[in-house]
């Protein structure tokens, strides 16, 4: 046993992801966001935490998938690492799993295009995969202009 | 600094902190030796700095700083005169030592530079000294008692001053900011300790921020409880309210620093200067103690240097001119800096030769900034504005000092960028004067709040010319489109529009909804940026925006009272997107701000036109009634006749190209065709109205029409030079007599339909 990791899980889509749960500052539902005009398509605006601006990216878009149906509920993660507030909006947030670190798999091949890239790994839960995120790429919106992330 | 002692850092600090105050006292020792207080700090300053770089083992430091104070031991015993090649090496040494503290700073070494000239050269200056006195002084024997008898009377040193020969002892006094004189006064205390302390800049901008938190947590409290009649709350709210209010207060003063903490290089700047240039400088500084917040201190200081050195290389004569104008040989500049209600002002004056308006009109001319013709018109005032543009500079050559056309500009875009404003006013071979006003502090500005496209948005208020209200459905209420863009006649003036919506992507819900035009100054040229309406004015918490929001129209983004974020414009960029600011058209355009409202007297305004074949014509303005750009689609043939549908009417149209009689015989290429939209004349005669469709605009411009040839076709009613080029001036009602000749007899249909 080399140790065990703690992964926040969130769904987006159909995909079950994970996030390390030390990444993680607090979830927050029912936010407004104020739009952004000429920013990243990925950015889906502005929250205010506590009289905090953050700058709020929908992994959504950031994976070039299509947009939810209207009033589809979403949740808010605000990451408490990043050098500055950032959050992920997400289609849902899940509970905290605790998975073997040797249990680690390189991302399954039937994952595409942006989607693969902000993939670290999986882990095998007992029904799915829990596809962990590499958020510095996710974060990172500058190496990837807005086109390629629609596909 | 991460890992850098405490003791390091304390040492470097303090150092720091003297040894600006060292540049200032050795060249306030050069004017008058006399002062033994000033060499005392002078000395104790770098006394102090050599004793603790001994114990920290900076042996370069040590070596400098050695040498130096034994020159200075020198001058403070009255051994040697301070000539301005010793107080030259003496200032390099102290360059050195700064040098040396940064290097400390970075990395806690000394670095590689060599010092050991300057030792050298201080050394030298030492020996000399010795040499040459009868009787060397017992260094060190007898430091206090030496001081104690010298004090009363030390030998003034008149011989070698030839520099600054003229300065009499009251210019010692400017420079140290201090109404007392220097030689009975402490100018700058060293007994301030007990009352200050030092406090890390990271701990005021963390209060700061927290005091922003309060006010918008205030600002929801007494907004909610507007509907909650609790009397005993609503007394808490307004204690808190006035709290906050001087908690703000506080906090914004101590960020605020006096004005001399940048100040104080000046004068050793303005020495370095009259060296290099070879003029004669007296500098006179007023209002030190004006205090501002560090942030806006920081973002103006080079803009000031800018400015001296502008005045010194564009202003100031060479001595020998000055005294045939029969001013002083010494230049004189002012620097004056004074609180003026919520904002600060800062004058920089010269009593110079003020500026060239015909070299910077010839200039301006050259540069294609202006045509001839309305440069010769313009107001002296209006032609000054020009060293306000980029690139621009009238000195001849380029110099050390400057020169090279990045300056005045560079200036103006540090001021407004902080939401400061700056002029200029010159009086010929007497004086330029450069005044910047500025916010006291940038953590919190004044805005007005906008609606567009359904979203809200701050502006600031430094920006902020005035506000016009249009009426519902203003798009076709006084604009007009030239070249494309739209345009507001502003009292007679052509005012480019910038629709927020538009440059801002959004989605409107609803095309010309915009209600109002905000008139804002930005690039120094005006522009409207029309928006749905116009809310409200706030006092607002500035808080920037992460790093993936950057290079977007916003300077920043603020939280008001009922919680909701706005995005704060960065007016600059949002002209500058739109090419109001300094795109090319509106180069063109700028004809505007420069042209005034009725022309002057023997002049007439025209319209100038671009032909397919690049041929200029030009169309009396009195004619014109509207620019217009239609879609080509709309342009319908009725029998030989164009005509379009125009405001509910049928506008007949005259293609002024086909209309003209053509003088070549080769095939004109016809590129007007190829273009969606077409440039549309809007012309009034004998009180009908008719299109002319043209190839392109291109201006208004006055020109001078009294010296013409006849035309040499039909339809033109003679021939001028405006700008540099023939132009054909268009006889109207002959070209539309040529294009349909019973336009004027027909009880035609365009009228009948009314």
């Amino acid at each position: 046993m080399t140790g065990q990791k703690q992964f926040c899980t969130l769904r987006v889509a159909d995909l079950l992801l994970g996030i390390e749960v030390g990444e993680i500052q607090e979830i927050i539902r029912d936010t407004s966001f104020t739009p952004v005009p000429m920013a990243h398509p990925a950015i889906r605006g502005l929250i205010n935490l506590r009289g905090q601006i953050v700058t709020a990216i929908d992994l959504r878009r950031r994976a070039g998938l299509d947009a939810p149906a209207g009033g589809a509920e979403y949740m808010t993660m605000v990451l408490g690492t990043a050098e500055e507030p950032l959050a992920l909006v997400v289609d849902s947030v899940g509970d905290v799993v605790e998975v073997a670190a040797e249990a680690f798999e390189p991302p399954p091949d039937t994952l595409r295009g942006e989607a693969r890239r902000m993939i670290d790994g999986a882990y095998k839960l007992e029904r799915e995969l829990l596809l962990v995120l590499n958020l510095q790429v996710v974060l990172d919106l500058q190496a990837t202009p807005a086109e390629t992330t629609i596909e | 600094m991460g890992g850098m002692s405490a003791i390091i850092a304390e040492f470097l600090a303090e150092s720091v902190e003297n040894l600006d105050s060292v540049d200032q006292d050795i060249v306030a020792l050069e004017r008058d030796p006399s002062n033994t207080e000033v060499i005392e700090r002078v000395f104790r300053t770098i006394h102090t700095i050599k004793g603790t770089c001994g114990f920290l083992a900076f042996s370069k430091l040590e070596a400098v700083t050695h040498s130096a104070e034994s020159v200075l031991a020198l001058v403070r015993d009255g051994n040697l005169e301070l000539t301005p090649e010793i107080t030259t090496t003496l200032l390099k040494a102290i360059d050195s030592v700064r040098e040396i503290l940064a290097h400390i700073e970075k990395d806690e070494t000394e670095g590689d530079g060599d010092y050991s000239e300057i030792a050298r050269d201080l050394d030298a200056i030492d020996e000399t000294a010795k040499k040459g006195k009868k009787k060397p002084p017992p260094r060190g024997q007898s430091r206090t008692a030496k001081k104690a008898e010298k004090k009363p009377k030390p030998e003034p040193t008149k011989k070698t001053r030839d520099l600054t020969e003229e300065v009499t002892p009251e210019t010692a006094k400017r420079d140290l900011g201090d109404k007392n004189p220097p030689a009975t006064g402490d100018v700058i205390g060293p007994t301030v300790g007990e009352s200050s302390l030092r406090v890390d800049i990271s701990v005021l901008d963390r209060l700061m921020n927290l005091v922003g938190e309060l006010v918008l947590a205030r600002n929801q409290i007494s907004q909610n409880l507007g509907t909650d009649s609790n009397l005993a709350l609503s007394t808490a709210s307004q204690r808190l309210d006035s709290i906050t209010g001087e908690l703000q207060e506080a906090v914004m003063r101590a960020r605020m620093q006096p004005i001399s903490s940048i100040l104080s290089t000046l004068p050793r700047f303005v020495r370095d200067l009259a060296i290099t240039s070879g003029k004669e400088l007296e500098i006179e500084i007023e209002g030190q103690e004006t205090d501002l917040d560090k942030s806006v201190l920081e973002a103006i200081k080079t803009s000031l240097l800018h400015l001296v050195r502008n005045a010194v290389d564009h202003g100031i004569e060479a001595p020998a001119d000055r005294e045939a104008a029969g001013k002083p040989r010494a230049g004189k500049i002012i620097l004056r800096a004074a609180h003026e209600g919520g904002s600060v002002a800062i004058e920089v004056r010269d009593d110079g030769k003020g500026l060239d308006s015909d070299r910077i009109l010839e200039r301006a001319i050259s540069a294609g900034i202006v045509s001839p013709e309305i440069g010769a018109e313009l107001p002296r005032a209006k032609v000054e504005q020009f060293v306000f543009r980029a690139g621009f500079s009238t000195a001849r050559e380029v110099t050390n000092v400057s020169g090279r056309g990045v300056g005045l500009d560079v200036v103006r875009t540090n001021v407004e960028s902080i939401g400061g404003l700056i002029e200029m006013q010159s009086e010929p071979s007497e004086s330029t004067t450069f005044r910047i006003k500025i916010p006291l502090t940038l953590a919190i500005v004044s805005v007005i709040l906008v609606r567009s496209g359904g979203q809200r948005f701050a502006l600031p208020q430094a920006s902020v010319v005035e506000l016009v209200r249009l009426g519902r459905g203003s798009s076709e209420l006084g604009i007009e489109r030239l070249h494309g863009v739209p345009v507001y006649r502003l009292r007679g003036r052509l005012l480019p529009l910038v629709t927020l919506s538009e440059e801002l992507n959004l989605a409107s819900p609803d095309n010309g909804s915009e209600e109002s035009i905000i008139v804002l100054q930005g690039d120094n040229r005006q522009f409207g940026l029309l928006v749905d309406s116009i809310d409200d004015s706030q006092e607002i918490v500035v808080k920037p925006l992460g790093r993936r929001l950057t290079g977007l129209p916003f300077a920043g983004a603020t939280i008001l009272g009922d919680g909701s974020i706005t995005l704060i414009l960065d007016v600059f960029r949002v002209g500058l997107s739109a090419g109001v600011v300094s795109d090319g058209r509106a180069r063109a355009l700028s004809a505007d701000p420069t042209l005034p409202s009725a022309p002057a007297p023997g002049l007439k305004r025209v319209l100038l036109l671009q032909g397919a074949d690049d041929e200029r014509m030009a169309l009396d303005l009195s004619r014109v009634s509207r620019l217009e750009s239609l879609q080509r689609g709309r342009i319908e043939r009725v029998g030989d006749n164009l005509v379009v549908q125009y405001r509910g009417e049928i506008l007949p149209m005259i293609d002024l190209q086909r209309a003209l009689p053509e003088r070549r015989t080769s095939r004109r290429n016809d590129s007007s065709q190829a273009a969606d939209d077409a440039s549309v004349v809007i012309c009034t005669i004998d009180g009908r109205s008719c299109g002319l469709l043209v190839h392109r605009i291109l201006d208004i411009v006055d020109a001078d029409l009294s010296d013409t040839t006849a035309g040499s076709r039909a339809g033109i009613e003679a021939c001028s030079v405006i700008g540099g080029r023939i132009n054909e001036i268009i006889d109207l009602a002959g070209v539309i007599r040529l294009a349909d000749p019973n336009f004027f007899t027909r009880d035609d249909t365009a009228e009948g339909k009314k």
